[in-house]
């Protein structure tokens, strides 16, 4: 098991940190920076490095082609993906950590297709909607569902049950999904099963500022807070007992998590599965020790976006593979392989 | 070393709906004291437990610690009073003995300083006593069920509390680290705190505890000096079984009637 060192700043700071955490995480970054510089690159478009260099820090109004298509096209898009698959992960981290169960995550529990229901009725309804708005339609639909699971569950919070409940719910939101998606109009159908399938490839700047801003709000909070975890690890009456407010923090963060699944499912749709993955990936290199596995499974499902959706884009071009396709296949695949490899104890908590 | 404090339970009641569990419960544990709990399934010894480390509240009464009604105590302020060891809880695998350990001082800390010097102190004061040292960097998950056990009681050793209260602490254990874990736990009283233990077997209670209490149906039937408690009246009555009880090497032992020769 991994050493720890304490990092100090007088009596009032002492964080404990793992050495394989402070080896980890900073790999992660540089494999995550590579990545991005590669997607940059790829696409249907060539490019060089130099045109990646001035779409970064040149105005977008001084660049020419190809330039302006890294600028304009794909950076956002970059953005987008990575910030997306962070927030997958926390939010499916931080079910997975209140429910003790590795296998919650927001599409389980219902809180994206909560979210992705009361954005495609919007659509259904109102037709095409600016993306600040549609984004906090989306909070509404996940929060909705968040309390309406534990409303449901509220005498089954210990253990499991609350995966039953979502589970359910998450059921009858899908068919409501489905009623939508076929009595919609042809046009609106395309648009519409596309973007329920989970994909990048109409997301521009705004989406990204949209994202960014959602995440330095929600990225802070689930750190400072973070500490409340581990002891949620043992369950609810051993964690009261060692002073948490359990039945307080486990409602905090299932809310939590439907925020941080909310505005990602407003921009590109139901990609659920990125946090189911990136914290079972996460915890495996970790060990459980909450506060490093999410920001480590915050990296890893900013990856695995990125590289899923660019894959989905380069891959079999001309034909454009949405990331949520993408990521399914790639998460089936690891999972099959992390199965036979007989390790699919660990994401289940129970002894 | 923690400060002391007594527990009072004050004409307590509690009961889930309208089915009561606990009617008009009152007694104290002493500082120093160790006071094992004993009585049939279901007879609401956990339940006091639970009521004591403010799990549950009660409908009417009051439970003290110190001076204070723990009603009037914050869950953190609560914690640094009195630590429960639950019967049972979810040991996360791939967290190291260590860091189990180090979730006592949950109630001590705060935000930015979650392991200061004294939390170090502690944690190392908690494995030292329960001889896990040699295991703080396993993972949890590679423990057999007796040395978890001992890494739960450090956890809750860890929480340097005035009040240590213990939910059946033996049971799934092998009769040494049974032995092990009651001697941890009278060493603790003799320190000065105050121990609470629901018990299964008398024999263990009548060995290690200072008192010994026998509840049925809700209500206190006996307390007292293990001799004087776990009599073959008190058992018959309780347990409805009629034993022979013998006295040997400071403990009382219970031999079924029906078995005895």
């Amino acid at each position: 098991m991994s050493r720890v060192l304490i990092l100090r700043l007088g009596t009032l700071v002492s964080l404990p940190i793992s050495l394989r955490f402070l080896l980890v995480a900073p790999a992660l970054l540089i494999f995550l920076a590579i990545s991005a510089y590669a997607a940059l690159n790829i696409g249907a478009t060539a490019t060089s490095l130099q045109d990646a260099l001035s779409a970064l820090f040149l105005p977008l109004d001084s660049l020419e082609r190809p330039a302006r298509a890294i600028a304009q096209f794909r950076m956002p898009r970059l953005g987008v993906a990575i910030l997306a698959g962070a927030m997958m992960a926390a939010s499916g981290y931080l079910l997975q950590v209140v429910s003790r169960n590795g296998l919650a995550d927001p599409g389980i529990l219902g809180l994206s297709d909560g979210a992705a229901l009361t954005v495609m009725a919007a659509g259904f309804f109102f037709g095409l909607m600016p993306g600040g708005a549609l984004s906090l339609l989306a909070l509404g639909g996940a929060l909705l569902t968040a309390l309406v699971v534990l409303g449901l569950g509220r005498h089954l919070l210990a253990g499991g049950g609350i995966i039953l409940i979502g589970l359910s719910i998450n059921i009858v939101l899908g068919s409501l999904i489905e009623m939508i998606l076929v009595s919609g109009s042809a046009m609106n159908f395309a648009q519409l099963m596309n973007w329920s399938r989970g994909t990048l490839a109409a997301v521009d700047a705004t989406d990204l500022g949209l994202l960014g801003l959602w995440f330095a709000l929600l990225f802070p909070l689930a750190l400072l807070t973070s500490r409340l975890l581990q002891p949620m690890l043992l369950g609810d009456e051993p964690a009261q007992a060692l002073g948490v407010r359990a039945r307080l923090v486990y409602v905090f963060y299932v809310l939590l998590a439907a925020a941080f699944a909310a505005p990602v499912v407003a921009v590109c749709g139901p990609v659920a599965f990125v946090g189911l993955m990136s914290c079972y990936i996460a915890r495996r290199l970790i060990g459980d020790r909450p506060t490093e596995v999410l920001i480590t499974g915050m990296l890893a499902g900013g990856l695995i976006l990125l590289w899923a959706d660019t894959i989905g884009r380069s891959l079999f071009q001309p034909v454009i593979i949405s990331a949520g396709v993408m990521v399914s296949v790639v998460g089936v695949l690891s999972f099959i392989l992390a199965a036979s490899l007989g390790r699919l104890q660990s994401p289940n908590w129970r002894d | 070393m923690p400060n002391a404090a007594r527990i009072e339970f004050d004409r307590v009641a509690f009961g889930f709906g309208r089915l009561p569990i606990l009617e008009g419960l009152s007694f104290t544990a002493e500082p120093g004291e160790f006071l094992a709990i004993v009585g049939p399934n279901g007879c609401g010894k956990s339940t006091t437990l639970k009521l004591m480390a403010g799990l549950l509240q009660p409908m009417s009464g009051a439970i003290r610690v110190g001076e204070q009604d723990i009603a009037s105590l914050s869950r953190k302020a609560l914690a640094r009073q009195i630590a429960l060891l639950t019967q049972q809880s979810f040991a996360p695998p791939n967290m190291s003995v260590y860091d189990l350990v180090a979730m006592g001082r949950f109630a001590h800390q705060n935000l930015l300083a979650r392991r200061s010097r004294e939390d170090e102190a502690q944690i190392a004061g908690a494995l030292l006593a329960m001889q896990v040292q040699s295991l703080q960097q396993r993972r949890v998950g590679e423990l057999s069920g007796g040395q978890l056990q001992r890494a739960r009681m450090a956890m809750t050793l860890a929480q340097d509390s005035a009040v240590l209260l213990l939910d059946e602490p033996t049971t799934f254990l092998d009769l040494r680290y049974q032995y092990s874990i009651l001697e941890r736990a009278q060493e603790q009283a003799r320190a000065g705190r105050t121990v609470v233990a629901v018990l299964h077997d008398f024999t263990q209670a009548s060995l290690f505890a200072d008192r010994v209490a026998v509840m049925h149906e809700g209500r206190m039937v006996q307390i007292g000096k293990p001799a004087d408690v776990l009599t073959e009246d008190v058992i018959a009555e309780v347990f409805g079984v009629r034993t022979r009880a013998v006295l040997a090497h400071g403990a009382v032992f219970h031999v079924p009637e029906s078995q005895a020769r």
